[in-house]
């Protein structure tokens, strides 16, 4: 449609100039407004893993491992200085932080207090075990809590010890708290000379909150006059903020390059700065407009596909370059676009056909990145057609001439052909393991930083996010029981020591059954009383001392049993939630084991048990087999489109000969290029697949400009001198990327800049016709 | 002559506000450099759930770096170890540290002795009233904590002693309990 309405405006006499001009300005102004209010750039990487998960519970665990508690979870390191400061240190960084809404939690080291105002008290005798009611284990009790009294314990723990004199609601909490190899001095926890926290930012926070979040424990941390300490942070929230900071630098980077380059292009070149002008207008107008497309379509605009669009800045040069080259003193612009349209129009086809063909991948993030470049090629080309043949009425261009080198021979054609496909294609296929599934290789964290991690994640019991045990049901009653079969069987594993612990909803939120029975094992009130009368003889409590204890466990033999909605307000119900939630009317509880001690054993008596092996996952595992398909999808796809452009070939070869060459550099350049990745020692991932589809898009387009040559010496010139500088440009630019920190951009980077330089060289020995 | 009694009478008519700001200071400096750091003491707590007072009994020590030890012997063994933000508790269940920050109340007792010992009169008035009366060489200090989360829990602690040395300690709770410890050589 775009397409017709170039054309048509190509021939509207009636449109004045500045007519046209308001309307350009009006849309521009439009699309910076709207982007100004609403713009919003996330960098998740999971919009770049595939989307609609056919196995369910495989999704559960996936958006888990992304949006739970641990995706927001913040591990953090004081070190540099001695015990004494770094405690300290650690207390005013947690207190400071607590005062804030952004954070969930802070801990520093196990503490309970007010336990007894926490909602769940009421409940201990439900939640956890206790069969102690004989008088020699009260009196035992009450001894206990004599010695606490004389020793200096905290009134508040001497009154909570008065209600719940046998712990049992402390030894519900323990069980279920952070299971730290930590050691606490000076009332903080440390591993060696260095003193750890955890720190929850909000539930679904934002990018922007996360940033914001992150910045206030650095500045909080700073404000507490640290001197020689210094913090470390580490978690997935960290890692995210830390790709999208480097996202932005790359951006600022290949935005710079681009401007040095063509500022070198149009002053050395084209001898006029009035033509940088207009190809600045051209490309910034056409990534305004897409960007407020993107946004308007999808809400935000990944940070992926803001940086890849910027490079793809050097692809749209191509077309206001063509225009530029192809006028001269004696042909005006309006008569260049007209000659040269065809092509044009042809190459931004194939371009936008090659990109057409990530919708659907299963690939959000993709999707993106389709409607993005396809509107940002579409909107240059229109530009280029339409706009600048009047914005050049009156420019006579002088450019300087770039040598075009001679023909080559039918013979050496073939034979440079055969050379430069059958060659990378033989290198590729004896590579083994050429295609990588495992998406921990796009975690854009240092292996320095994954190493952090891992070491704090293990001395602060933070449960392990790739190996997990998964029961379903739309029962909540045989989840719960299904999840307490599963701790029984892992039990074994903790005992053998191939494990360090689990963690699961079973001991936070006990089934039915299992509540029941221990109601019914509670003493009645008047057995208790004498019991606890017996017990406290010759004791110097007064005989009223413990009746709230002995009431609790009267109303707890009565009181109706515990649910998921009780535990809401309570301090542990995100743990809960973490652990046991409903999606879809069926109920999700997971058991996370912590510290993984030997890998081998843990799977081979995983592999022994037919119920721990039915309810195991490995989350890398699962994503590897997710991407595995969708990868094979669409590299289908990417055959397919090479197909499709082989068949356009053809089609034009029925009329012109010429033009069977056309297809052989974009093969060329596609097989060269993943040599090079081979050659590299790169395995080959979604993004350098995506990057692909840029080489074609522009391998075809070079292809088509050389060949649409004849041989006369001035129109070759014209083309050669328009896609040389094109290839100078897009090369550099990407080369930004292929040195950038964040994978995915340098997965790209190399892809493009080693696909264009092969299908520039390749295009201009093959494609130009025969001498 | 005259004169000299007019200056006599007026001395005698108000003595503790005349000589009381030198005297205070007087004891926290000899408090301070008191050289005996180890003390047995006899320690007696009510509380509303028991039915007579509980006598403790055992040795406390004072280092000049603040760390307080308390070895309690009777009725049962426990260690009690003070250190700049935490008390370690030691004793048949094991150990357990608690950071006296979340305890304000229990803080409170233990920095007004701790803060006396080190001589910190500054941090003392900070946190407490000061009440001051002595008799020669005897004197009396009574804190009453500024903090009203504190107050509403410890109404006040009474510190009497001779000279340098410190011999009772008297902490009375709001709901009309107390601590009452004894100290002796």
């Amino acid at each position: 449609m775009a397409l017709a309405l170039s054309q048509l405006l190509v021939n509207d006499k009636k449109m004045t100039t500045t007519s046209r001009n308001f309307l350009f300005f009006i849309v521009v102004a439009a699309s910076a407004w709207y982007l100004n209010n609403n713009l919003l750039v996330v960098s998740n990487i999971e919009q770049f893993m595939p989307a609609n998960i056919q196995n369910k519970n495989a999704q559960v665990l996936i958006d888990q491992s992304q949006k739970g508690l641990s995706a927001n979870l913040i591990l953090a390191q004081i070190s540099g200085s001695n015990d004494k400061e770094l405690s300290r240190l650690s207390r005013a960084l947690k207190l400071n932080l607590e005062k804030k809404e952004s954070f969930n939690f802070v801990i520093n080291s196990q503490n309970f207090n007010n336990l007894k105002h926490e909602k769940l008290l009421k409940y201990r005798y439900l939640l956890h075990n206790n069969n102690t009611f004989d008088i020699g284990s009260l009196r035992h009790n009450f001894e206990k809590l004599l010695t606490a009294f004389t020793a200096d314990t905290p009134s508040e723990f001497i009154d909570y010890l008065l209600i719940d004199p046998q712990s049992v609601f402390l030894d519900y909490l323990s069980l279920n708290q952070i299971k730290t190899t930590a050691k606490q001095k000076n009332g903080v926890w440390f591993v060696d000379n260095k003193a750890l926290l955890m720190i929850q930012i909000q539930k679904n926070s934002t990018i922007e909150q996360q940033d914001l979040a992150i910045k206030t424990i650095k500045n909080t941390f700073e404000a507490n006059k640290p001197s020689s300490a210094k913090l470390l942070l580490s978690g997935a929230s960290i890692v995210a903020v830390e790709m999208r900071k480097n996202i932005l630098n790359t951006i600022q980077y290949a935005s710079f390059a681009l401007i040095i380059i063509m500022f070198f292009v149009f002053v050395f070149i084209y001898r006029s700065i009035y033509l940088l002008l207009l190809a600045i207008i051209t490309l910034a107008s056409s990534v305004l407009i897409s960007m407020s497309i993107t946004q308007l379509v999808f809400s935000q605009i990944h940070g992926i596909v803001l940086a890849f669009g910027v490079t793809a800045l050097g692809v749209c040069l191509d077309y206001p370059l063509h225009v530029f080259s192809n006028t001269c003193t004696k042909v005006s612009a309006r008569n260049a676009v007209k000659k040269i349209l065809k092509p044009l129009r042809i190459g931004v086809l194939t371009s936008i056909f090659s990109y057409m063909a990530l919708i659907g991948t299963g690939f959000d993030g993709l999707t993106q990145l389709a409607i993005f470049a396809s509107i940002g090629l579409l909107s240059t080309l229109f530009i280029s057609v339409y706009f600048l043949p009047l914005w050049m009425q009156n420019t006579k261009i002088d450019k300087r001439k770039i040598p075009i080198g001679k023909c080559l021979s039918l013979k050496s054609k073939i034979f440079m052909s055969l050379l430069v496909v059958l060659l990378p294609a033989i290198f590729l296929s004896q590579q083994v393991g050429l295609f990588n599934t495992d998406i921990s290789q796009l975690n854009p964290a240092s292996i320095v930083s994954k190493k952090v991690d891992a070491n704090l994640r293990q001395a602060l019991g933070a449960e392990e996010i790739n190996h997990i045990f998964l029961a379903s049901d739309k029962n909540l009653a045989k989840v719960l029981t299904k999840t307490q079969e599963i701790q029984q069987q892992l039990k074994n594993l903790v005992t053998q020591d191939i494990i360090g612990g689990t963690m699961g909803a079973d001991t936070l939120l006990p089934d039915r059954k299992t509540q029941k029975y221990r109601q019914e094992q509670l003493p009645n009130k008047e057995k208790l009383r004498n019991n606890v009368a017996l017990a406290l003889s010759k004791m110097p409590f007064k005989q009223d001392a413990f009746d709230n204890f002995i009431n609790d466990i009267s109303s707890s033999k009565t009181m109706p049993l515990l649910n998921y909605q009780d535990f809401k307000e309570s301090f542990m119900a995100n743990k809960l939630q973490s652990l046991l939630f409903v999606q879809n009317g069926v109920w999700y509880s997971l058991i996370r084991v912590i510290d993984i001690k030997n890998i081998n054993k843990f799977k081979q008596q995983v592999n022994n048990s037919y119920l721990l092996k039915n309810t195991y996952y490995s989350i890398s595992a699962i994503a590897g087999n997710i991407m595995n398909n969708y990868l094979k999808k669409t590299w289908t796809r990417l055959f397919a489109m090479l197909l499709l452009l082989f068949a356009i070939t053809l089609w034009f070869a029925y009329k012109n000969k010429n033009r069977i060459w056309i297809v052989l550099p974009v093969f060329s350049g596609v097989l060269i290029s993943l040599s090079f990745q081979a050659l590299l020692g790169n395995s080959i991932n979604i993004f350098h697949l995506l990057s692909l589809l840029l080489v074609i898009g522009l391998g075809f387009d070079y292809s088509l400009f050389f060949n649409y040559e004849n041989n006369k010496v001035i129109q070759l010139s014209n083309s050669t001198h328009a896609i040389t500088i094109s290839a100078i440009t897009t090369i550099m630019t990407f080369s930004v990327l292929a040195f950038s920190n964040v994978t995915v951009l340098s997965s790209i980077g190399q892809i493009v800049v080693i696909g264009v330089f092969a299908c520039f060289i390749i295009a201009k020995f093959i494609s130009t016709p025969t001498k | 002559m005259n004169w000299f009694k007019f200056f006599l009478l007026l001395l005698m008519a108000n003595p503790i506000v005349a000589y009381s700001e030198i005297e205070i200071a007087d004891v926290f400096g000899l408090v301070s450099k008191n050289p005996n750091k180890s003390l047995k003491f006899v320690e007696l707590r009510s509380a509303t759930f028991f039915t007579e007072e509980i006598k403790t009994t055992g040795t406390v020590s004072f280092n000049d770096d603040g760390l307080m030890s308390k070895y309690i012997a009777a009725p049962r063994k426990s260690e009690i170890h003070i250190t700049d933000n935490t008390l370690l508790l030691l004793d048949d269940n094991g150990k357990r540290e608690i950071l006296l920050a979340n305890y304000p109340v229990l803080a409170s007792g233990v920095n007004a002795i701790r803060w006396l010992l080190l001589g910190n009169k500054e941090k003392i008035s900070n946190n407490y009233f000061i009440e001051y009366s002595n008799k020669l060489t005897d004197w009396k200090i009574k804190l009453i904590p500024r903090d009203s989360e504190v107050l509403s829990e410890i109404s006040s602690i009474l510190i009497t002693g001779q000279l340098g040395s410190i011999n009772v300690i008297k902490l009375s709770k709001s709901d009309g309990t107390s601590i009452i410890t004894t100290f002796s050589q």
